[in-house]
């Protein structure tokens, strides 16, 4: 028994010791245990976007005649192709397109010729002669343009081709400036701003309604004319603001901003003179596939045809 | 009786011996050390050799029981979307053992953040750069058609339409701003829609929006880390993720357009637009 007890205690000693050792070691590293909180696991099931808001369309339109002039003389940041949704509405309403190159003369793309060269009979000397869409007769062919189209121009206009565009305008011609803030480098204020209009240098956003992203904006705001005549939400893409002293014909709403400037206005990325002549857009990719099938997109695509289309009264004297 | 109590005496500081052996012999395997690993991520995160590291290395601390706290010293401008998610889910699956904290030096940007945001608490300096929560991508262009080169499907080689793309991106947008707003919980004053501006944030701003936690060294956050663990007499053990391209490695507009032709992807990335 005496034995028996000798041993316990011996045992006893040695776990106690150790025991000790191990709470002695515990303590000294440790204040307490960790309860870990519990983590939010993210679940990716509920990430969706809404579907396209394509519309259906159909342009109705009449057909009529006249000659629209393209600029493709100024490094124009554009291709013809991806313009096609804006073309082929002019070439359907019976308007001959032709392209000017930069060797073609303005003055007589947009004037005609001069009583001179008319008396003459002399045809002053071309460059390569782009071919024009719906190649229309030989009358057709020679005469000046009834609309002037400036697309994203890479390159100033000289100040004598500013003349010469102003001079088109007083005799009845119309303008049609088209830019967009994803095309860097265009130069297109110092002619626009002869006309009172300004593309500034930013683009619109809005974070809270948009078209998938926040430099899509929707603009259902419009003044009431021809060009958008039928349009309820038109979308567009990294579209600009055209400041000018009451041009504007589409407004943004309360949560568009422009980037270059943080407070609150109401901003125009369409503009349209008073007399009816000079018509601002500030977006091409509305103009493109497959942004033109959006919301009301091709209906203001077909109004802008329409309203090239509607030619200006020319006066002949030079 | 002198000699009784000598050998009582003696038997008993022997076994004593036998005690201390047999405790430091159960008590050092069982009760090591505790260690607070810092680990540096520095620099853009565009090799899946940073994601197969990171995740192993994390994975190790997770199973490692002396390991009882980590902290994330984070430089970095971000990177490639789906080299950075897996490190965010392995981050929050380390989480669930110990405390994971995250310290900002100059700069937690896009992907950076997205990982700082995974940690129980962020510290930043006052003048760290914090935040550009966003993604971008390439839109993908038009196929070139071959004669001799025919694919079976429409989109086969450009992966989907503009517009998928552009889904896709407001997908991916979605979800980083989720991960942001699920981990930060309440602590966040800033709405989806100020979030999603993109903006970089200073460390004092970056705190009084709830980006950040507090504003603190390493060192301070390696003592936070300990209290979490409720630890002392630690030992900090220094890693570091392979990371090919240095933290002062930024993109440009033409560098970033050359990336994501040569890898098309989603960027979780700050890169100065010139």
């Amino acid at each position: 028994m005496r034995a028996f007890i000798s041993i316990a205690s011996r045992i006893i000693v040695v776990l106690v010791v150790a025991a000790a050792i191990v709470a002695g070691r515990a303590l000294f590293f440790h204040e307490g245990s960790y309860q870990p909180s519990s983590v939010a696991m993210p679940g990716y099931t509920q990430v969706a976007v809404p579907p396209a808001p394509t519309t259906e369309f159909t342009d109705n339109f009449t057909k009529g005649s006249g000659i629209v002039l393209v600029d493709l003389a100024h490094r124009n940041r554009f291709f013809r192709e991806e313009l096609s949704p804006l073309f082929l509405p002019l070439v359907s309403r019976g308007l001959t397109v032709r392209f000017l190159s930069p060797a073609d003369n303005l003055e007589k793309e947009l004037l005609g010729d001069t009583e001179e060269e008319k008396g003459n009979g002399e045809t002053p000397a071309n460059g390569e002669e782009e071919v024009a869409l719906n190649d229309g007769n030989e009358e057709e062919k020679e005469a000046p343009a009834d609309v002037f189209i400036i697309i994203a121009p890479q390159e100033e206009f000289s100040n004598d081709a500013l003349k010469t565009v102003k001079k088109f305008v007083d005799k009845g011609g119309k303008l049609l400036l088209i830019a967009d803030p994803t095309r860097s480098g265009t130069q297109i204020n110092k002619l626009a701003m002869g006309f009172g209009l300004i593309f500034e240098s930013d683009y619109l956003y809005n974070m809270i309604e948009n078209e998938l992203n926040y430099r899509n904006v929707f603009i259902t705001d419009f003044k009431q004319n021809g060009v958008t005549g039928k349009l309820k939400k038109i979308a567009l893409y990294t579209a600009g603001s055209i400041s000018s002293a009451d041009a504007g014909i589409a407004f943004t709403g309360g949560n568009t901003f422009s980037s270059l400037v943080e407070s609150r206005q109401r901003l125009s990325p369409i503009a349209l003179t008073s007399d009816d002549k000079i018509l601002a857009v500030y977006d091409i990719t509305f103009m493109t596939e497959p942004y033109n099938g959006i919301l009301d997109n091709n209906q203001l695509i077909a109004n802008i045809a329409d309203w090239v289309a509607q030619k200006g009264k020319r006066t002949t004297s030079k | 009786m002198k000699r009784f109590l000598r050998r009582v005496f003696t038997s008993f500081l022997f076994f004593m011996l036998v005690g201390v052996a047999l405790g430091i012999a159960v008590a050092v395997p069982v009760i090591p050390r505790p260690k607070i690993v810092t680990i540096s991520i520095s620099g853009p995160m565009l090799d899946q050799a940073f994601t197969d590291d990171a995740l192993d290395t994390l994975r190790k601390l997770g199973k490692d029981n002396s390991v009882r706290a980590v902290v994330l010293q984070i430089d970095s401008p971000g990177g490639g979307a789906s080299l950075v998610e897996p490190v965010y889910l392995e981050l929050l699956r380390l989480r669930q053992k110990k405390p994971v904290i995250a310290v900002v030096g100059s700069m937690a940007a896009s992907g950076g953040y997205y990982l700082a945001a995974a940690a129980d608490y962020i510290y930043a300096q006052p003048t760290s750069q914090v935040g550009s929560i966003g993604v971008f991508s390439g839109l993908p262009q038009a196929e070139q058609l071959a004669e001799d080169l025919l694919t079976s499907g429409l989109f086969k080689a450009t992966g989907g339409s503009k517009r998928k793309a552009i889904e896709e991106l407001e997908m991916v947008r979605q979800e980083f701003v989720s991960a942001v707003t699920l981990q930060r919980g309440g602590r966040l004053t800033l709405s989806d829609q100020q979030i999603s501006l993109g903006a970089l944030y200073l460390g004092t701003d970056a705190l009084r929006y709830g980006l950040i936690d507090e504003i603190g060294p390493v060192t301070v956050a390696i003592e936070r880390a300990a209290e979490m663990a409720r630890i002392r007499n630690y030992e900090v053990v220094k890693k570091t993720i392979f990371q090919p391209l240095p933290f002062f490695f930024f993109f440009s507009v033409e560098q970033m357009k050359a990336q994501i032709s040569s890898a098309p992807g989603y960027y979780y990335l700050y890169f100065e637009s010139k």
